[in-house]
C-alpha cells in the first residue's frame, strides 16, 4: 500500500506566542484510508490541517503527497482540498456552479465541469437542488454541497476540519452515513479533525493530539483497550484512573493487586478501567474485587454511571466509575461490591504522562 | 400585563415613511404643478407645456451635459474606488494608511471639494504652479470647453465612497472564501477574478448607482467648476429659479421635473438589476 | 500583482486622494502668493482674520446647528425604521423600504425648488422646510446603517433581558441601545454631515437668507482673489470632520475597552 500523505516533524509556533502549537508531528496516511485526529480544544488540531493544506507555513517539517514534497507549493497546487466547519459556499454562484468551481479553475469547459459537478451533487443526494441559490439551503444541505464541492475537486487527499460539528445530532449522523457511502463509492484518502470520539470511530485509524504532540496513533479499538497514557485516556473518555504501583504480581492499589497488561515498566503506574467493564454487586458478595461506597450517580441515556469510592488504610483512596443498566438500585452512601474484568491496563502515572511510545501497529 | 417592545411592526416604520413621503411627495407635486403652469407665483394658472417649449434645446443640452458628467465621473469613481478597495482588503498596513485618507475625503463637503479642486486645477492653481506651466499655457480644465474639473471633483469624492462601501462588503467573508477557493485549486489571479470581483460586484454596482444619481443631481460642483454653456440641468434650473423674471420659474420647474424623471427612471432601471445581483441581503 | 506594482498603486491612489486637499493647507496660511510662484512668498494669518471679519464663526455655528438638528431628527427615525425592517415582517415592509431609499434618487435642487414654491402659500417658515428636506435626505443613510446594525443583533438579546426581569423600556435602554451605540453614533454622524455640508437646499429655499459656512465658501469661491479666506473657511469645515474620522476608531476602541472592563 502506498502512502498518499506523509507528514514528518511538523512544528509550528504562533509568531506572538512562546508556547508551540504543534511539536514534531509525524503521520502517514495510506491511500484510500481515513485517519481522524482527535484532541481537546486548543490541542492544535485545526492548525495541523492548515499546515497540511498550505494555508499556514510550518516552522519545521515536511508534507509529502505521494512521492513529492508540497511544502514549497501554494494551497491550490498541493492536490488537496479542505472542508471547513462552516460550509463557506460562494454566495455569487448557484449550487451547481459551487460544485463546479474546482473544475472551472482547473481550466475545464463550463459544460464539462457542470456535468461532473452534477454527478457529485447526486452522490450527496442533492441532484434536484442544482440550480438553487445558496441562501435557499438549510444548514445540512449547505454542508452536503460543501462536501460535493470538495469531492468534485478530485483531490489526492481530502482534509475535513470538524465539518459536521455545527450540525444537530440527527443531521450529523446523516452526514456520517453519507461519508460512509462516499468512502465506499470513491475511496478518497481522508484526514479529519474532530473532538468527537463517535465521529473519529468512522476512521480506520485515529491519532490523538495532546498539547501539540501526537500521543498515540492506532485503530480506534486500541485507544479504548490500550491507551498509551493518562492524557490519551482522558481524550477518549470513560476511564477511571486508579493510582498505584506496578509489581511483578500486578498493579497494587486500594482495589488490591490486579494482574494487568501495561504500556509502562515504571513502578508508579495508573490503572485505567473502562467504566463499561466494571460491574456492581452487593457489598457482601465474595466474588467482588473490592468493596466501596457509592458517592455519585449520573444517568446517561438508558445507562447510569455509578461512582464508587474505595478506601484503604495505607494506600490512597480510589474512585471507580461503573456503567450499569438504569434501575440498578444504588443510593449515595450505599456499600457495594465492584467486579473488575481481569484484563486491566496500566500506564505511567499521570504527571509523567507526556510522550509514551505510540502503540500503533 | 406589560407590553413587549414592538419587534418590528409596520408601526415603527410610520414616522420615517411619513416624514420622507410628506417632504418628497409635496415637493415633487409642487414641481410638477409649477412646471405645467398650475402654480404661478402671481396671477391665474395657465395650464400647459409652455415652459418646456420655451426652454427647448437648452433643456436637451442640459440633460445631455448632466448625463455626460454623471456617466464619466461614475465610471472613473468606480474604477478608482474598486482598485482602492482591492488594495485595502489585501493588507492591514494599506488599510491603516489609505483607509484614513479615503474616510477623510468622504467627509469633505462637495462644495469644499469643488473649491479646492478649483485651487488645484485652474490656470492659477497649484498644479500648473508646481509643474512650472504658465497659466496661459495651462489647459482650461476649470470652466473650459469640457467639464474636466467637474468630472474629476465628483470622481474624487465618489471614489472614496465606492472604496468604503466595497471594502465593507468584502471584509466580512473574503478571507474564508479566498482560502476555500485556494484549497479548491484557484490561483491568485483566479481568486481575484472568480471570487473577489464577483463578491464585490453587488456593492460596486450599488455604490456606483448612488454615485451616478448624486452626480446627476449635483448643483454646486458644476456651478463652481463648469463651463457657462451648456449648463447641466441643476445649474440651468437654479439660474432660472433665482432670476428676477418671475416667468422663468415654470421653466426652472420644467428643468427640475426632467431631472426628477430621469433620476427616477435610472433608479427604476438599476434596482431590479441590483436585486438580481443579490444586493440588499 | 507584484509587490512593487502594489506599492506603486498605493502611492498613486494616496496622491489621488490627498493632492486635492493640499491647496487648502497652503492658501490658508498664505498672505501673498503671486501667479507662477510654487509656494506662497509671504506666510501669515490674514485669511483667518478676514474669515472672522466676514462672519465665518457664526456661519460655522449655523452649519453645526443645522447638522445637529438633522442628526437629532433623522437618527431616531432611522432607528425605528431600521428596527422594523431588520426584525419585523409585514406587507408594508417592501414598499416602505423603497420609499425610504427614494430620496437618494431625487435631485436635491429639484425638491428644494418644489418646497420653496409652497412656502408662502402654506405659511411654513423657510428654516423648517430646510431642516425637513435635509432630514428626508438623511433618513436613507440612518435607516440603512441602523438596519444593518439591527440585522446583526439577535432579537433574543432583548427577550433575554425581559426574562431576567427587565421591563420593555429597561431592556431597550440597558441592552439594545448600548449594543447599538456605535451604529447610532455612525448614523448620527452621517446625518450631521448632510446638514453640515448642505449648500443647494439652503440657497434655494428662502433665497439663501440662512448664511451657513458653505454659503460663505461658495460666495468666496465664485469670485476672484478670495483664495485665502475660501481656504480658511474650507479648512474649518473639513478639520472637525477629519478629526472625528481619525479619532472614531480610537473612541470606539476605548468604549469597547471600558465595556469589557466593567
Amino acid at each position: 500500500m502506498t502512502s498518499a500523505l506523509r507528514l514528518s516533524g511538523l512544528s509550528y509556533r504562533h509568531p506572538d506566542s512562546a508556547q508551540p502549537v504543534l511539536t514534531d508531528v509525524g503521520l502517514d496516511l495510506a491511500e484510500g484510508r481515513m485517519t481522524a485526529v482527535v484532541g481537546p480544544s486548543g490541542s492544535g488540531k485545526s492548525t495541523l490541517l492548515r499546515l497540511v493544506a498550505g494555508l499556514t507555513r510550518p516552522d519545521t517539517g515536511d508534507v509529502r503527497v505521494g512521492d513529492r514534497s508540497v511544502l514549497g507549493l501554494p494551497p491550490e497546487r498541493r492536490g488537496m482540498t479542505m472542508m471547513f466547519q462552516k460550509p463557506h459556499l460562494f454566495p455569487h454562484l448557484d449550487v451547481l456552479d459551487n460544485v463546479a468551481f474546482a473544475g472551472r479553475v482547473a481550466g475545464r469547459p463550463r459544460r464539462e465541469a457542470r456535468e461532473a459537478a452534477r454527478r457529485y451533487l447526486t452522490l450527496v443526494h442533492l441532484g434536484e437542488l442544482a440550480s438553487r441559490r445558496t441562501r435557499a439551503l438549510s444548514g445540512g444541505q449547505e454542508q452536503r454541497v460543501a462536501l460535493a464541492r470538495a469531492l468534485a475537486a478530485e483531490p489526492e487527499v481530502l482534509l475535513l476540519d470538524e465539518p459536521f460539528s455545527a450540525l444537530d445530532t440527527e443531521l450529523r449522523s446523516a452526514m456520517h452515513r453519507l461519508l460512509i457511502e462516499v468512502r465506499a463509492a470513491l475511496e478518497p484518502t481522508l484526514l479529519m479533525v474532530t473532538h468527537d470520539m463517535a465521529e473519529a470511530a468512522l476512521a480506520d485509524e485515529v491519532a490523538v493530539l495532546v498539547e501539540g504532540r501526537l500521543a498515540q496513533v492506532g485503530p480506534v479499538e486500541e485507544l479504548y483497550s490500550a491507551p498509551a497514557s493518562v492524557a490519551v485516556a482522558r481524550v477518549v473518555g470513560g476511564f477511571s484512573e486508579i493510582g498505584g504501583v506496578l509489581t511483578p504480581a500486578g498493579h497494587v492499589s486500594a482495589l488490591g493487586t490486579l494482574p494487568c497488561g501495561a504500556a509502562t515498566v515504571t513502578p508508579a503506574a495508573t490503572l485505567l478501567l473502562r467504566q463499561e467493564t466494571v460491574g456492581i454487586t452487593h457489598g457482601t458478595d465474595p466474588s467482588a474485587t473490592a468493596v466501596g461506597t457509592v458517592v455519585g450517580t449520573t444517568r446517561v441515556g438508558a445507562r447510569q454511571v455509578v461512582e464508587v469510592s474505595v478506601s484503604h488504610p495505607r494506600l490512597p483512596t480510589a474512585v471507580v466509575r461503573a456503567e450499569v443498566p438504569l434501575g440498578t438500585a444504588t443510593r449515595i452512601g450505599e456499600c457495594v461490591g465492584l467486579v473488575v474484568a481481569p484484563d486491566a491496563w496500566c500506564v505511567p502515572a499521570a504527571p509523567a504522562a507526556g510522550l509514551a511510545e505510540t502503540a500503533d501497529g | 400585563m406589560p407590553r413587549a417592545p414592538a419587534r418590528g411592526g409596520a408601526r415603527l416604520l410610520l414616522p420615517a415613511v411619513v416624514v420622507t413621503g410628506a417632504v418628497a411627495g409635496t415637493a415633487t407635486v409642487s414641481v410638477l404643478m409649477t412646471a405645467f403652469g398650475l402654480l404661478p407665483l402671481v396671477g391665474a394658472p395657465t395650464p400647459g407645456a409652455a415652459a418646456f417649449v420655451a426652454l427647448g434645446g437648452d433643456l436637451l443640452l442640459g440633460l445631455r451635459e448632466s448625463l455626460v458628467i454623471a456617466t464619466l465621473s461614475t465610471l472613473l469613481a468606480a474604477a478608482v474606488g474598486m482598485a482602492t478597495a482591492l488594495l485595502l482588503v489585501r493588507s492591514a498596513g494599506v488599510r491603516r494608511r489609505l483607509g484614513a485618507l479615503t474616510a477623510t475625503v468622504l467627509s469633505v463637503p462637495h462644495l469644499v471639494g469643488a473649491a479646492t479642486v478649483g485651487l488645484l486645477l485652474s490656470g492659477g492653481g497649484l498644479l500648473p504652479r508646481w509643474l512650472g506651466v504658465a497659466p496661459t499655457a495651462w489647459p482650461e480644465l476649470v470652466g473650459g470647453g469640457w467639464p474636466v474639473a467637474v468630472v474629476l471633483e465628483l470622481a474624487w469624492k465618489e471614489s472614496a465612497f465606492v472604496a468604503l462601501v466595497v471594502t465593507a462588503s468584502l471584509s466580512r467573508r473574503l478571507t474564508d472564501l479566498q482560502e476555500v477557493a485556494a484549497v479548491l485549486g484557484a490561483d491568485a489571479r483566479q481568486r481575484l477574478l472568480r471570487v473577489t470581483v464577483p463578491l464585490a460586484a453587488p456593492a460596486l454596482l450599488a455604490s456606483a448607482g448612488i454615485a451616478f444619481l448624486y452626480a446627476f443631481g449635483s448643483y454646486e460642483v458644476a456651478w463652481l467648476l463648469g463651463r457657462a454653456y451648456p449648463e447641466p440641468l441643476p445649474v440651468l434650473a437654479q439660474r432660472l429659479f433665482s432670476s428676477i423674471d418671475l416667468a422663468a420659474r415654470p421653466q426652472a420647474a420644467a428643468a427640475a421635473l426632467v431631472g426628477i424623471t430621469v433620476a427616477l427612471a435610472v433608479a427604476a432601471l438599476a434596482v431590479p438589476l441590483l436585486r438580481r445581483w443579490g444586493v440588499g441581503r | 500583482m507584484s509587490a512593487l506594482g502594489g506599492r506603486v498603486a498605493v502611492v498613486l491612489l494616496a496622491l489621488w486622494f490627498a493632492l486635492p486637499l493640499v491647496p487648502l493647507g497652503l492658501w490658508s496660511v498664505a498672505d501673498r502668493w503671486p501667479a507662477g510662484a510654487a509656494l506662497p512668498t509671504q506666510w501669515g494669518w490674514s485669511g483667518w482674520q478676514q474669515a472672522v471679519a466676514e462672519g465665518g464663526l457664526p456661519a460655522l455655528g449655523r452649519s453645526a446647528a443645522l447638522g445637529l438638528a438633522v442628526a437629532a431628527l433623522a437618527t431616531p427615525l432611522g432607528a425605528l425604521a431600521g428596527r422594523a425592517l431588520a426584525w419585523g415582517r409585514s406587507r408594508w415592509h417592501g414598499v416602505s423600504a423603497a420609499l425610504l431609499l427614494l430620496p437618494v434618487a431625487l435631485p436635491p435642487f429639484a425638491l428644494a425648488m418644489g418646497l420653496d414654491v409652497l412656502l408662502l402659500r402654506l405659511g411654513i417658515p423657510g428654516l423648517v422646510a430646510v431642516v425637513g428636506l435635509l432630514v428626508a435626505y438623511a433618513v436613507p443613510y440612518t435607516t440603512y446603517v441602523l438596519r444593518s446594525a439591527y440585522a446583526v443583533t439577535d432579537p433574543q438579546l432583548e427577550d433575554q433581558a425581559r426574562m431576567l426581569g427587565a421591563t420593555g423600556t429597561q431592556a431597550l435602554r440597558t441592552v439594545t441601545l448600548p449594543v447599538l451605540a456605535p451604529a447610532l453614533l455612525a448614523a448620527a454622524a452621517l446625518a450631521f454631515l448632510v446638514g453640515w455640508s448642505d449648500y443647494v437646499v439652503t440657497v434655494v429655499i428662502g433665497g439663501g437668507r440662512l448664511v451657513t459656512a458653505p454659503v460663505l465658501v461658495a460666495a468666496g469661491a465664485s469670485g476672484l482673489g478670495n483664495e485665502p479666506v475660501v481656504a480658511v473657511l474650507s479648512t474649518l469645515m473639513v478639520v472637525p470632520l477629519v478629526a472625528a474620522v481619525l479619532t472614531a476608531p480610537l473612541v470606539a476602541r476605548s468604549l469597547e475597552a471600558s465595556r469589557t472592563r466593567r
